[in-house]
């Protein structure tokens, strides 16, 4: 009893804490929603469904919303396949200083903002850019590489910002995993494939799933990439949601977009539930 | 099944010598103990015998072969780890079966071979189970089982027994033995107990800092140790200083007692075994033939089937072995000879 008691008053104020900044603005939004436009001065206001209609009505918004989706996965995916071999690296091969040197270059993305991490980004993408400046030198003739304001040049932003997410899950969760489980499949003959698809993917998924997930949901979402590098090309629902607050000043609209979003992938994580549970 | 030998296997970690030139014959298909206090390079021999370690020097054989340039998964071995190793992601049929289905063995095939494989660790029926549903004995059978499954050429097992609390160490000793002796695998088996050594192999190597000072069957090197460290080390020992002079050792506590051999040194230690010595009231003495020396019982360990005495002789503590033959007790205080004979009085040079 006075065990309860003691974690009850542990985790209240985190819980006070998470209702008041997620819950509250949550609720504000969910009403602004249903609103026929923003409450602001004397302007007329009614309660409506429109703005949820709207985006079943315009094919427009759901191209949109796959064309996000898609975005997430690729990003998600490349991420996996650049950081899950970094992860295991770092987990079972490299030791001491090498290891926390490479940790610290890992989470540097985290120690720049990020709008000057993606501005560098234009520097050295753009025609005449660092990058081009430099293949041009290495290789003369090569010519323009036109990679600003393409769908590459987005893909590349996102997946450095979310990068370390990928590396450090997959790391904790690889990190975990007993060497003498790997000794054994190796004592029982199995080679480094088998090792790796039969016991340390599965063992790690864990860590694939959170990291993911981790990297999934703010993609889709994301506008600050799309539209600094995607220029014409970085219309997604994040950047239409954020035109909706800052530019059109539709908020209803925008966070109508928002919960479709969110309902959208609260089926996805839904769907994956099992899954997680299995792996406890 | 084969027999495997190392030859002059060194193997240094930075500064700590691991293991020093270590020559060993394991025979077809017995059972061998490596035994040997906590760091003296058990682990480090079992694992370059398996292929995790590469030795710096000497080089290892399997079935004839040498192996040095064989990786761990191709050594054709089975191993047993101290903590099971078994793999959480996978019930106990296909832990047991991931060796089979990595070499190509599946469907019906690796299911029969897996229930016999159950069977003789006596888990029938347990296909289905998650590791985490087994007691520590049974996640010991599974891995034993993995191991033995693919018919390994031979089976380590580096201290397997010693997560298990004492009933089941001692029932697994027993299951273990009947195992191998039914598979008829050359076994090799790593301890710190010597009581698990002694009744479970067929011979034992003895390791310190490195080196392997003795082997011989259990017998042979119980009977026969060759340095005080072996004496000590398996089983009991009590151990007398004195001065040699031809097959006469002049005890430090007091009194002479005659050796078989004649020492090559003067400064000898003589070792004699707890239970080779007999002991006798001082007034109801009745024998004088052989080895005799004097005391006063300390105290006494009843244990119901035999009996302790700790006997005081000079200033030495001498530990004393009797079998309840009588169901009469020395009481302590009282004056006492203890006899042994010059055969079982052991001299090695003091060192
Ligand atoms: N990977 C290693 N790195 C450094 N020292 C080691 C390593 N493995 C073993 N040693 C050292 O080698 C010696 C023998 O170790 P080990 O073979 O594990 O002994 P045992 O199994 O008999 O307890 C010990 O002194 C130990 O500290
Ligand atoms: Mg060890």
């Amino acid at each position: 009893m006075n065990q309860r008691a003691a974690i009850l008053s542990l985790i209240t104020p985190a819980y006070l804490w998470l209702a008041l900044t997620i819950l509250l603005p949550l609720s504000a939004m969910l009403y602004y929603s249903f609103l026929s436009d923003v409450p602001i001065g004397n302007r007329e206001v009614s309660w409506t469904t429109e703005n949820y209609r709207t985006f079943f009505e315009k094919a427009f918004y759901s191209e949109l919303m796959l064309r996000s989706f898609k975005l997430g996965a690729e990003v998600t995916s490349i991420c996996l396949l650049l950081g899950f071999p970094c992860a295991l690296a770092l987990a079972k091969s490299i030791r001491g200083r090498t290891k926390e040197a490479l940790f610290l270059l890992i989470i540097l993305p985290f120690w720049s903002n990020a709008l000057v991490r993606i501005f560098s980004w234009t520097m050295v993408l753009r025609g005449n850019g660092i990058l081009e400046y430099s293949i041009n030198w290495l290789l003369p003739g090569t010519g323009p590489l036109d990679l600003m304001f393409t769908y590459p040049a987005i893909l590349l932003g996102l997946v450095h910002s979310y990068l370390p997410y990928m590396i450090l899950t997959c790391y904790i969760s690889i990190d975990a995993i007993d060497n003498q489980l790997l000794e054994a499949a190796r004592s029982l003959g199995a080679g480094k494939l088998t090792i790796l698809f039969r016991l340390i993917v599965p063992l790690a998924l864990p860590g694939i799933v959170a990291g993911s997930f981790l990297i999934f949901i703010p993609v889709i979402g994301s506008f600050m990439e799309p539209r600094l590098l995607g220029g014409r090309n970085g219309t997604f629902i994040g950047t239409i949601i954020e035109d909706q607050f800052t530019a059109v000043f539709n908020w209803p609209l925008g966070a109508a977009l928002s919960f479709i979003m969110m309902g959208l992938v609260l089926l996805i994580l839904f769907g994956f539930s099992p899954l997680v549970r299995r792996l406890k | 099944m084969a027999n495997v030998s190392v030859l002059n296997l060194s193997k240094n970690f930075g500064t700590t010598t691991a293991l020093d030139r270590v020559s060993f014959q394991f025979e077809d298909g017995k059972f061998f103990a490596l035994l040997g206090p906590s760091g003296s390079g058990k682990t480090t021999l079992l694992r370059m015998i398996a292929g995790f370690e590469s030795p710096d020097q000497g080089s290892i054989h399997i079935g004839g072969k040498v192996v040095d340039h064989i990786p761990v998964e191709k050594r054709d071995i089975g191993m047993v780890f101290q903590n099971y190793a078994l793999f959480p992601n996978m019930n106990v049929q296909a832990n047991v079966g991931f060796g089979l289905r990595v070499r190509g063995i599946s469907g019906s095939e690796m299911k029969r071979l897996v229930a016999e494989a159950l069977e003789l660790v006596r888990l029938s029926g347990f296909d289905n189970r998650q590791p985490d549903q087994l007691s520590g004995g049974q996640r010991q059978r599974v891995a034993l089982a993995r191991a033995i499954v693919t018919k390994p050429r031979v089976l380590l097992l580096d201290e397997p027994l010693s997560a298990l609390d004492r009933t089941l160490r001692l029932e697994m000793e027993i299951e273990l033995k009947r195992i191998q002796r039914d598979v008829g695998i050359t076994t090799i088996f790593v301890t710190h107990d010597q009581e698990e050594a002694l009744t479970m192999s067929d011979q034992i190597g003895i390791l310190n800092e490195g080196q392997l000072v003795q082997h011989g069957s259990p017998v042979d090197i119980y009977e026969n140790p060759q340095s005080v460290f072996v004496a000590r080390f398996l089983g009991e020992a009590n151990l007398l200083r004195g001065q040699a002079d031809g097959k006469n050792v002049k005890l430090e506590i007091g009194g002479t007692v005659k050796t078989l051999s004649k020492p090559a040194y003067p400064q000898v230690i003589c070792s004699i075994r707890p239970e080779k010595i007999s002991i006798q009231k001082e007034q109801e003495v009745h024998r004088s033939n052989g080895n005799r020396v004097a005391g006063r019982v300390n105290e006494h360990i009843f244990n119901g089937t035999s009996l302790t005495y700790l006997v005081q002789c000079g200033n030495l503590v001498v530990k004393v072995f009797v079998q309840n033959l009588s169901g009469e007790v020395i009481p302590p205080n009282s004056s006492v000879h203890l006899f042994f004979r010059p055969e079982d009085t052991l001299v090695f040079p003091d060192a």
